[in-house]
């Protein structure tokens, strides 16, 4: 019994082990306002509080107007509004209505349909036969009318306007040889247009499959005017125009031959082609239709193909 | 441990209101739901909810007040949005169809906001002539003819509101080049190439007008009927007409056709071109023909 008090009084009177102070206990965190006191940089900022009750009543002011109804700005406001980005202190133009209701194309016009003819000096080649290397050439013409779909694919905006930049659509049509033979073709024609006006200068392109439609058919029995097939072939020009009255183009053209070793010589074509150089425009200011029922007319009567 | 009867009995108390609350069973929403039909107008409820058995709290609002509701809804069916710029020169915002007559109840030029319109045109177009059956030989085809007929918009003119769908018939004449077909022997020799291959088709063109602007695109689908010579019979039979056109409001389109005959199949890509433009282009060839002393 004395032993067990002594050890208790032994332990009771030892030094204490060296001292651990405590963590600070952590501060909770409240949802009804701000914490109280200074903030304990371990835990951020404290929280804002809150802004102040909107007054349902209060009017929207813009600082500086002299209006408080729409609009806000007056002609001042919209002056420095243009010198700032550089605007000549104008309002541009609106542009002038265009002529012909849109059937000639413009660029305030949007979509457009158009009927171009064209005329134009070809240099023609073709071989003489699937067999026989030679070539043919000879010089001639071509005419050739086609329906135009001109749709905006790029436009330009100044202001409230839009004004077309570049047209992408399909075309096609009938084209008319020498020999009073017809090809149709089927493509794409696009219009790039280098300004806003009605005579703006313009770049087109166009391309399409070509086949043969009617035509002299010569055999040793004589010549007959009937259906004429052909496999496709291909056309591509450019031109340089003025609006959409016309422009002087430059292309080509080929024609695939149909030279398939399961069918006899008598249906074989061979491949033929040639070099245009000539004047494209609408028919409806004149000078394009008459230009190419005049050359049609005189290629018929001075050209003889081989 | 219950200490006693009153104890089990404020127990059971306990348990009985909670209940609702911890776990409601499937049956209740139902019972809500029928409740909030009931609150609706008799309208709107319709089947489901008698305004009579809901009580004196139903109101029943003033129906001639409401606004008639759209059926129909999606891409196709919405006007073009108003916008702050515009081509100077381009159409007006609600102007009539070009070439129309009652602001669109009849167009001579088929457009989106037609309720009927003419159909005219002329068409080329270049594909192959397939020949099954060992009867001949296939070979490049082309083609050029005339289109005419008539489409109505359906739903336009009863309910008097726009709608993408027309549908129509149309009747043409083309001329087909030849058809390379192996004669009339027995065993298989002497191939004949016929000139050409005229034909007619009759069909009827179910449209799909992909929005309500004007020269908007549309898709054309004809199913029909074609009737020409077959192979080399002199002979006209009857075969099967289909099409697929995506058209450039009622200016032209670009197709692919198919007639099926009998061993004569003929596939298609043409340009169609309406009539008041085709007429000028076929006058001038003639004109130019005529003057070259070619006719």
């Amino acid at each position: 019994m004395s032993l067990t008090i002594t050890l208790v009084a032994g332990i009771l009177a030892a030094p204490a082990p060296a001292a651990v102070r405590p963590a600070p206990a952590p501060v909770e965190r409240s949802a009804e306002g701000p914490i109280e006191g200074p903030a304990d940089p371990a835990l951020g900022p404290a929280i804002p509080p809150p802004p102040p009750p909107v007054d349902e009543a209060a009017t929207l002011v813009i600082v500086g107007a002299d209006s408080d109804v729409p609009p806000y700005a007056d002609d001042a406001d919209r002056a420095a509004l243009r010198q700032r980005f550089g605007l000549s202190a104008a309002a541009e133009a609106p542009p002038p209505p265009v002529r012909w209701r849109c059937w000639i194309a413009d660029p305030t016009c949007g979509f457009n349909v158009e009927v171009n003819a064209t005329s134009a000096y070809a240099y023609r080649l073709r071989q003489g036969s699937v067999s026989d290397p030679t070539v043919l050439n000879w010089h001639s013409a071509r005419v050739q009318y086609d329906l135009w779909l001109n749709i905006p694919a790029a436009v330009e905006t100044r202001g409230a306007a839009r004004y077309t930049r570049l047209t992408l659509g399909p075309k096609g049509g009938v084209i008319a040889s020498d020999d009073r033979s017809f090809w149709g073709n089927i493509g794409v024609a696009s219009r790039y247009w280098l300004g806003r006006g009605r005579f703006a200068p313009t770049i087109e392109f166009s391309g399409a499959l070509t086949f043969a439609l009617y035509g002299a058919n010569r055999t040793d029995t004589g010549t007959t005017y009937q259906s004429r097939r052909s496999p496709l072939g291909f056309t591509a020009d450019v031109g340089f125009g003025i609006g959409g009255f016309g422009a002087l183009i430059v292309g080509g053209q080929f024609d695939s031959p149909l030279a398939r070793t399961d069918i006899s010589d008598a249906f074989k074509i061979a491949s033929s082609g040639m070099f245009f150089v000539g004047f494209r425009g609408n028919i409806l200011w004149g000078a394009p239709a008459v230009a190419a029922a005049g050359t049609h007319a005189a290629v018929l009567r001075a050209v003889t193909p081989p | 441990m219950l200490a006693s009867p009153a104890h089990l009995a404020l127990a059971l108390g306990v348990l009985t209101s909670a209940a609702p609350a911890a776990a409601m069973s499937p049956s209740e929403p139902a019972k809500s739901q029928t409740e909030a039909d009931a609150a609706l107008p008799a309208e709107d409820a319709g089947d489901a909810g008698d305004a009579g058995d809901a009580g004196d709290a139903v109101i029943v609002p003033d129906v001639s007040a409401r606004q008639p509701v759209a059926r129909e809804y999606g891409p196709f069916f919405e006007p073009e949005p108003p916008s702050d710029t515009a081509f100077p020169s381009g159409p007006r915002r609600g102007a009539p169809p070009r070439f129309s007559l009652g602001g669109g109840a009849f167009c001579f030029v088929e457009d989106a906001n037609c309720r009927a319109a003419l159909l005219a045109s002329a068409e080329v177009a270049a594909g192959m002539n397939l020949i099954s059956g060992g009867r001949g030989t296939d070979m490049p085809m082309n083609f050029f003819g005339v289109r005419g007929g008539l489409t109505i918009r359906p739903v336009s003119l009863l309910r008097s509101r726009w709608h993408p769908w027309a549908v129509g018939l149309i009747g043409g004449w083309h001329r087909n080049t030849g058809t390379v077909a192996v004669g009339g022997s027995s065993d298989g020799s002497g191939v004949v190439d016929t000139i050409q291959n005229d034909g007619v088709r009759f069909g009827v063109v179910n449209q799909l007008w992909l929005s309500q602007k004007r020269n908007a695109l549309h898709l054309d689908f004809t199913l029909g009927a074609v009737r020409s010579r077959v192979l080399n019979s002199q002979s006209r039979f009857f075969g099967t007409h289909a099409e697929l056109a995506l058209g450039f409001g009622g200016w032209g389109s670009v197709f692919i056709a198919g007639d099926f005959l009998d061993q004569d199949q003929r596939l298609s890509l043409g340009l169609r071109g309406h009539a008041l433009a085709a007429a000028p282009v076929v006058a001038l060839i003639l004109l130019g023909m005529l003057a070259g002393g070619a006719m």
